[in-house]
């Protein structure tokens, strides 16, 4: 047995060294076909982050009723703090609310001027957890939280939280379309290389066979090979994807509305799902190709 | 023993290549296959280790029938035959070591056997100066040598040889044979074709002669003059 598993591997390593030329060409092929792959998928992580880091700025206003005493307003906090989806509370005077519109509004703060008395109320900010900031959560939320002793109003943005997310399904949707259709190319384009490998090594097989080596013996090292091809290509297109990264986006920071958000890498799990994608892939590939060299 | 019976075979639908063959070759025997070129004598080689199966008919090696043999039954078979093959099928990427080797590694031989037979094997062909030679680097004869090598070396119970000596001068023409001889006096059963005729002139053997696909002639213990005369007739090796 010991024996046998020392040949096959002899016969993978004698037939890659004698054909460094043809794997290494299907190596660059099948790596760029992973670095396409890569591209996307790095595009598509870097979306998502986006939307995380967009979704955390999602927040819900608890507007208070006019003339809450201390008591009752802490008793409030707690109540909001205590709710499951809130991951923090925010407490905002009227005093400190005119003083931020009137930031806003800047040079045209005159116009608050005029006012006898503040009109606006006091509020509670909440931040939500991070499974809590879909539409219809939020909405579900806001309408319990309308409900409370003390509270007047709950402001979350609707119509800008619908939209957003509405954009959002539609980019994943894209995105998931987009992806499955390179997906589809790049096993086309690894399959074909590895068939093309294969067909340069046909006379080779068709001699194993005609000199009575059985099928599982011919196959063995062909696979081992194939997987071995597949894997390390997926490896190299994944090098190259982080040099490229690295090179252009690692680091980066951007104004406006892009401020904070710091690009991502792919992560380490799919860069092992690729790396097994080639592995079973080359393995697939070669089976695949060798029946039909193996009828002599 | 070899047994074929009423054997047909024929390429696509109008080419036929073997028309109602009979044979019996018994164990041990040597025998030589002659014919015009496209006579059928590499189809029936074909057949005999399965690389074709007979369109027709029965072929029976050892008792076993082999005529429409399951893909994973042939590798037994054709580890009992060794084969001289006309265009010699070697790997061109394996050294003569490793492609002959190849044979005995199948069969689970240990690497100092391996080793220890294929440099006997490369010595009695006079390549054992080439074990690590790739077959491109060696002239047309002295692959075809390799391939006699690899053929013989695990001492199969039948030896087929296509046109063997076809590349060779006289001189290793009469090695080969000379080892083909010894082969069969161990008990390897010898099939050779060929159209070379002088060989069939000068070797005392059972001579079948095909022509268009049919057993033209068989002669079983003829003498060297009857031989040459029937070879005349049939126009071999003219």
């Amino acid at each position: 047995m010991l024996r046998k598993a020392v040949f096959i591997l002899r016969l993978a390593g004698q037939d890659i060294r004698g054909n460094v030329g043809v794997h290494l060409v299907g190596a660059a092929i099948i790596a760029a076909a992973f670095l396409t792959l890569g591209l996307f998928l790095l595009l598509a992580a870097n979306l998502d982050h986006l939307a995380r880091h967009w979704e955390e700025k999602i927040q819900l206003a608890v507007y208070l009723d006019g003339g809450l005493d201390d008591a009752t307003r802490e008793g409030l906090r707690k109540n909001l703090a205590a709710q499951p989806e809130v991951a923090g509370v925010n407490y905002t005077s009227p005093e400190a609310a005119l003083a931020e519109f009137k930031l806003m509004l800047g040079k045209d703060s005159g116009l608050l001027e005029g006012l006898d008395e503040n009109p606006l109320p006091a509020s509670f900010t909440l931040k939500l957890t991070p499974g809590s900031r879909e539409a219809d959560k939020v909405r579900e939320l806001s309408g319990r939280l309308g409900k409370l002793p003390g509270v007047a109003e709950v402001d979350f943005g609707e119509p800008l939280l619908e939209s957003w997310q509405a954009g959002l399904r539609l980019a994943r949707g894209a995105a998931l379309l987009i992806g499955g259709m390179i997906v589809l190319a790049v096993v086309f384009i690894i399959s074909n290389t590895i068939r093309l490998t294969m067909y340069s090594r046909r006379e080779e097989i068709g001699i194993m066979r005609l000199v009575g080596a059985s099928n599982l013996l011919i196959r063995l090292p062909f696979i081992l090979e194939g997987m071995l091809q597949g894997g390390v290509a997926a490896l190299l297109g994944c090098a190259g994807l982080w040099l490229l990264y690295y090179a252009g986006l690692h680091g980066l920071h951007w104004p406006g509305i892009l401020a904070g958000f710091s690009p991502v890498f792919i992560a380490r799990d799919t860069v092992l799902y690729l790396f097994a994608a080639g592995v079973i892939l080359g393995a697939a590939g070669s089976l695949s190709r060798l029946r039909d060299f193996l009828k002599v | 023993m070899i047994e074929l019976f009423h054997v047909c075979m024929r390429y696509g639908r109008d080419q036929q290549a073997l028309t109602d063959i009979n044979l019996k070759i018994d164990k041990g025997e040597f025998v030589f296959i002659t014919g015009a070129s496209g006579a059928g004598k590499t189809t029936l080689l074909k057949l005999l280790f399965a690389q074709e199966a007979p369109y027709t008919g029965q072929i029976m090696i050892d008792g076993k029938n082999v005529s429409h043999l399951k893909s994973r039954e042939i590798p037994a078979l054709r580890r009992r035959i060794g084969v001289v093959f006309q265009d010699f099928k070697l790997v061109h990427h394996w050294t003569v070591y490793q492609n002959v080797a190849f044979v005995l590694e199948l069969r689970g031989l240990p690497g100092r056997e391996v080793q220890r037979r294929v440099y006997q094997a490369l010595k009695m062909v006079r390549l054992h100066h080439k074990l690590e030679s790739y077959p491109l680097k060696l002239s047309g004869g002295e692959q075809q040598r390799v391939a006699i090598a690899r053929a013989f070396i695990a001492e199969p119970t039948i030896l087929l040889a296509d046109e063997p000596t076809g590349n060779l001068d006289a001189d290793i023409t009469q090695e080969i044979m000379k080892l083909f001889t010894e082969v069969n006096i161990r008990g390897t059963t010898v099939v050779v074709a060929t159209h070379d005729r002088f060989l069939l002139e000068s070797m005392n053997k059972r001579v079948v002669i095909l022509d268009q696909g049919r057993i033209s002639s068989d002669g079983h213990d003829e003498s060297s003059l009857i031989r040459a005369g029937r070879l005349a007739r049939h126009g071999i090796g003219e």
